[in-house]
Order: structure tokens, then C-alpha cells, then sequence
């Protein structure tokens, strides 16, 4: 018996546009466990989201594999997809632009188990109720429409919509980017629930890492359209290894002051992904880059019990001169 | 002198379905070099108050009906729009959230941040020009020289909001307004252009009116917060004490749904506790609960709550409307 529920080999995948190749994802290796969270972190354009729909299959990868419940999906076609899809569902950011606006709540809950002939036409009345109820929405609400609902709501909807077909998995792209922090806060203890109840895996994919420490057992940081570190949720936070993932973390504006930690400042933006930097992608905003960043891409080394790390100078000490960096700027500017 | 004072300020939105009491009654004052944070989630009114500021709420719908907005002195409210306008941009600059659609994607870079300097302090366009690459070496843009020539579509989410905030400081304003100014940012970016304003607002000695939904921003860069719900302010209080002891349960309510987890903590996932919930959510701007509004919601409401709203009076060394929380809590018979 495989341990893994999810196990991702080297996967890559380009989009060919009129600017150029966008290098969404190179050589993405990750594994996810029967009931587990991973976290997937990063800035927009790092590929996470392409990370998430590439697994589901809305997008075809260019190469490497995707191993659902021991099974490569990566390149399977529609018909043979069609029984794995069940095993994997994904929740989006924006509720309302994944709800067909012209569609009853319960008919958008009960179209999954039509296309996938899983239940009787009473059954799926049963368990549209039960799938409602669920989630937090009142089973008498099914004749509505998504825009009667508020934005909590509809992201319950999508939930409920996405537990249908009892996935083993479900990828969650921003679920909660789009919401309140109060109503944030009831979606997270959602999700958890629903995790507990039924054994749920999932693929947690947040720009909000306060959100993903919260939620996951793994984190895997992602920039530049590759991995740069994965670990335990725990370690990743008290001991960063890779410098993108100590920046990150300490960009992060924290509420209690005695979390804060001395922050690590990068210079510059994110590079195209049109036009990568060579060998290690992070080079150019990274304060430790050498010469051998640029010639050879770092591997991924573990650095503790699985905890992984891509770079050259793990051992570097931790960005002296980047934190000054920007208080210094502006006496130059005057 | 106080530097803006907001006094029971009431701007309304007339529409088919009713009149939307956005902001109702809401007071806020800003001492020089201040930053004064307002937070809130969507609908609280925090933007309309802003907007209201600016003189840039739409008419119609959007009207202020009643109360002052006094900036160094001088009544706002009311005022003509040829003297607004040579407000804006030179005493009190603004940024948005969305730069791209607050640029205007024809002119470049350089003739931008110069047009205020041209409109505002009389500047020859070259003179603008040179002054536009000097700010723009203030905020931190790579290469001055070169981006003045620039459009904003080739310049990152991030070096748009530089721009703004180039643009807004050409004057040297006494007041910045920055709404959401960091909420389309990644965060690492977001560091940088927080340490930006609070460098340049250290340098001009400039106040900072900050709208945002983003408790954690708040906590690092204001003096002061003005927590705001359903259009009316229902706590108010220094940074540091509001968070280390909030009044109003809605606050309480806020700060405990945010998850955020200590350095050194083990757990993970499933062993992590539940976050705090506040169950509901917020009432229609039409359909608002005589009392207070927040006691729908609110885990300690009792009955006076529900029948009339709840001033504000001190509490917990700052001021929070809750009849549950006030250090001169009054009878409920004097309420009555």
C-alpha cells in the first residue's frame, strides 16, 4: 500500500504566450499523506495556483508525474480521468465566479453526483440537504440563487460542493483571501472540521502565511515557479532555513509584538517569470548570492528530519546586511 | 493645533432601495505627524470616511448631511470644489489601493508625479520633470533617470504604489490619506513600502490617515486606532493598549479570530486550537438594529443593547461604546 495519497515527481509546466514562455512550474517535487495539510506558500506569480490546478488536471503538465492513490494521472485522458476526478476536488478564491449565477444552490451541489452517476436522483436530494446542513447552510436555502448568499456563504457552498463526491483531497486555492477576518475565521474552523470528520487531505494554497501556519502539518514555500523549502509546519516557522522563506516570514506585519521578528528586507521586485534568473532563482533579491548561484540551481538537501531546503549557503549566516539595507536608503536618497 | 478633526460626520447614499447610512456620526481628530489608523471590515465605512475627506465622495448618490470635517482649521464640508481640488495634492496627498487605476495609463511615469508640482506649486514642466526624478529616488525607484520616461503598464504592482506615493508627497502635504495602500501587495513588498511611508513621514513630519483591514499593518505602523463597525466608530484607543487590552467584544472578536501562532509553538494542524468566531455577519447598511449594531452578533449583549445605541465613553484608557465595557459604566436605569 502506497503511503502517499498524492505524490508529485518533477513536474513541470510552461504557458506559451505572444511575450514569451512563462516558466509556471519547473521540476515541482512534493508528496502529500493520506488526512495531512500541506501548506503551499508564496508571492503571486510564484506558480502555487498553477501548482493547484495543474494537480486537479484543469491544466495538462509539460512533463514529470502526478501519482494519485498509486495511479499517474498526469497525462490520463478525459475518460480514463473521469473516476480519479472524485478522489480530488479543488475550493477557489472567489465563490461567486466558480457558481454558475443562474443555477439553485441545490442543483449546483447535486451536479456533481449527476456527471459522475454516484447517486439516485432521491439520494442526491438526501444528501444535497445533508451536504448543506454540513457546512453551515440551511437545507430550506437550496432553491436560491449564489447571489442571495454573502461571500461566507458562498464559500460554503463551494465547499459543499467540493465534499460531494467524498474526495480524498481537496485542493483549496485562497479559500479565504476573499473574506472578512471574522468571516475568515468561521471558513478555517470549517475546513478544519470537515478535515476531522472525514479524513479530508488538504492542499492548502494561501499568500496569508499566518493562515497557513494555522492550518497545515507540512509548509512548502514556493518561488519563482520551484520549490525552495517544504518541512513541518512548526520547524519551517521557529527555524527557516532557505533566506526567501526567513524574508517572508518576517515581512509578515504580526499583531503581537512579541512575534515579530527582525525583518529581513529585500531589495526589488519579483523577476519575470517570463525571463527566470539562472541558476537559483532567488539569486537576485537574495543577500547571500555568490557566483554559484548564478551557474548551478541549488538542490533540494535535507537539513533535518524532513525538512528540505534549495540553496548553496544554508550555513551562510542569516542576512546581516539586507535588514539595514533599507533604513540606509533613505540618507542616500537625501 | 489639531490637524484634521472629524466631528459626527454622517454621509449618506440615497438609493432606490433606501437611504445607506455609510458613516453615521462618526469623529475622529489627527494631531500633526500623527498616523491614525482606522480598521474595520468591508461596509464598516472606513473608505467612505476617507473619501468624505477628499471631497471625492460620488454625488449623487453619496452625500455628507451632516457634521464638520475641519482640516488646519478650516471647514471642508461645503466647500467649493475649485478650492478642494487645491487642496488635494498639495496639503493633503492620497494613495489607493489599486495604483493602475489610479495612474493614468497615457501620461509617463515623470509627467505624472510633475503635473502636480505644475498644477500645485507652479513648476515649468522641466523643473517638474527633475523634481519627479528626485522623488522618485526618494521612494526608492531603481534607475530615476530612466523610469521618469516610462508608462505605468511597464512598472510592477509595487513600483506603482512608489509612484503614487511619489506623487502624492510632491508637495510635501501635512496629511496623507492611504487607503488599503499595501492590500494588492505581496508581503514582502508590503515590508518595503511600509518602511517607505514611515521614513517619509519621519522626514516631512507628515500625518498619516491609514484605512485598512489588515490588524497586523495596524499594529506595526500606527500611533493610534479607530476601530469602526456597521458606519460608526465603537472603540478607539493608542496602538499599543488596543491590542494589548481591547474593550469592545467586536474588537475582542477581531483580534481572536486572526489566526497567529508563537514562534516556538509545536502545534500544528489538526492539534492547533479552533479560532474565535463571531457568528452572523454584518447587518445590511438598510436593514441596521436600532441599538447597538453590533449586539446581534455580540456574545454579551443584554437587553438595553438592542433598544438604543451606546455612546461612546472611556474605557480601558481608550473610548469604547459597549455598555458592557465602560469605566464610568452608568445604570441601566439611568440608560433606560
Amino acid at each position: 500500500m502506497n503511503p502517499h495519497l498524492l505524490r508529485v515527481d518533477d513536474l513541470t509546466k510552461h504557458f506559451r504566450t505572444p511575450g514569451g514562455t512563462v516558466h509556471a512550474l519547473d521540476g515541482v517535487t512534493l508528496e502529500i499523506a493520506p488526512g495531512e495539510t500541506l501548506g503551499l506558500v508564496g508571492e503571486s506569480g510564484c506558480g502555487k495556483s498553477t501548482l493547484g490546478k495543474t494537480l486537479v488536471r484543469l491544466y495538462e503538465p509539460d512533463s514529470g508525474h502526478i501519482e494519485l492513490l498509486g495511479r499517474d494521472i498526469a497525462h490520463l485522458g478525459p475518460g480514463a480521468l473521469r473516476p480519479l476526478r472524485r478522489e480530488i476536488q479543488m475550493i477557489f478564491q472567489d465563490p461567486f465566479a466558480s457558481l454558475n449565477p443562474r443555477a439553485a444552490v441545490g442543483r449546483i451541489l447535486e451536479e456533481p453526483m449527476i456527471v459522475h452517476r454516484t447517486h439516485g436522483r432521491a439520494e442526491r436530494r438526501a444528501r444535497v440537504a445533508w451536504l448543506m446542513e454540513r457546512v453551515g447552510l440551511r437545507p430550506e436555502h437550496a432553491g436560491r440563487l449564489p447571489h442571495e448568499f454573502s461571500g461566507g456563504q458562498r464559500q460554503r457552498i463551494g465547499i459543499a460542493r467540493a465534499l460531494a463526491l467524498s474526495p480524498k483531497l481537496i485542493v483549496c486555492d485562497e479559500p479565504v483571501s476573499a473574506l472578512d477576518v471574522s468571516v475568515r475565521a468561521q471558513v478555517i474552523n470549517l475546513l478544519a472540521d470537515l478535515r476531522d470528520a472525514f479524513g479530508l487531505a488538504y492542499l492548502f494554497i494561501s499568500h496569508d502565511l499566518g493562515v497557513v501556519r494555522h492550518v497545515a502539518d507540512r509548509i512548502a514555500v514556493m518561488y519563482l515557479g520551484r520549490l525552495v523549502e517544504t518541512g513541518p509546519a512548526a520547524e519551517i516557522w521557529s527555524r527557516p532555513r532557505h533566506p526567501y522563506t526567513q524574508a517572508l516570514l518576517s515581512a509578515v506585519p504580526q499583531v503581537r509584538t512579541e512575534h515579530r521578528r527582525p525583518r529581513v528586507a529585500l531589495v526589488g521586485d519579483l523577476p519575470s517569470p517570463l525571463a527566470p534568473p539562472s541558476g537559483c532563482r532567488f539569486r537576485t533579491r537574495c543577500p547571500r548570492a555568490t557566483t554559484l548561484c548564478a551557474e548551478a540551481a541549488p538542490a533540494m538537501l535535507a537539513v533535518a528530519s524532513r525538512h528540505l531546503a534549495a540553496c548553496h549557503h544554508l550555513d551562510a549566516p542569516a542576512a546581516p546586511h539586507a535588514g539595514t539595507a533599507s533604513s540606509t536608503v533613505l540618507s542616500e536618497a537625501s | 493645533m489639531t490637524l484634521l478633526a472629524i466631528d459626527d460626520l454622517q454621509t449618506h447614499f440615497f438609493t432606490r432601495s433606501g437611504i445607506l447610512k455609510a458613516v453615521d456620526g462618526v469623529s475622529l481628530s489627527i494631531e500633526p505627524g500623527e498616523v491614525l489608523a482606522v480598521v474595520g471590515e468591508s461596509g464598516c465605512g472606513k473608505s467612505v470616511t476617507a473619501f468624505s475627506v477628499l471631497g471625492l465622495v460620488p454625488n449623487p448618490p453619496g452625500r455628507i448631511v451632516g457634521g464638520s470635517i475641519r482640516f488646519e482649521g478650516r471647514e471642508l464640508v461645503g466647500l467649493p470644489a475649485r478650492d478642494m481640488r487645491a487642496l488635494r495634492g498639495d496639503r493633503i496627498g492620497m494613495i489607493f489601493q489599486e495604483p493602475m487605476t489610479s495612474l493614468n495609463p497615457a501620461l509617463t511615469v515623470g509627467d505624472q508625479i510633475g503635473e502636480v508640482l505644475v498644477r500645485h506649486r507652479g513648476f515649468t514642466r522641466r523643473q517638474a520633470l527633475t523634481r519627479a526624478e528626485e522623488l522618485l529616488d526618494l521612494v526608492r525607484v531603481p534607475d530615476p533617470r530612466r523610469r521618469v520616461t516610462e508608462y505605468p503598464h511597464r512598472l510592477s504592482g509595487g513600483m506603482r504604489q512608489r509612484v503614487m506615493i511619489a506623487m502624492a508627497i510632491a508637495c510635501e502635504p501635512k496629511l496623507l490619506i492611504a487607503d488599503e495602500p499595501t492590500t494588492a501587495l505581496d508581503v514582502t513588498v508590503q515590508a518595503q513600502v511600509l518602511d517607505l511611508l514611515a521614513s517619509i513621514r519621519a522626514r516631512f513630519g507628515m500625518a498619516i490617515l491609514l484605512i485598512t483591514h489588515d490588524l497586523g499593518v495596524v499594529a506595526e505602523t500606527a500611533d493610534r486606532v479607530a476601530v469602526m463597525y456597521a458606519g460608526r466608530k465603537v472603540e478607539e484607543a493608542a496602538t499599543a493598549r488596543l491590542f494589548a487590552d481591547p474593550q469592545h467584544p467586536y474588537t475582542r472578536g477581531l483580534l481572536g479570530a486572526i489566526p497567529e501562532v508563537a514562534d516556538d509553538d509545536p502545534a500544528m494542524g489538526r492539534d492547533r486550537p479552533r479560532l474565535s468566531e463571531i457568528p452572523g455577519m454584518v447587518p445590511a447598511l438598510d436593514a441596521m438594529p436600532p441599538g447597538c449594531r453590533f449586539a446581534p452578533r455580540c456574545p454579551e449583549a443584554m437587553p438595553v443593547c438592542r433598544t438604543a445605541p451606546p455612546a461612546l465613553r472611556p474605557a480601558g484608557g481608550g473610548v469604547a461604546a459597549c455598555y458592557a465595557r465602560q469605566d464610568d459604566r452608568p445604570s441601566l436605569e439611568e440608560v433606560a
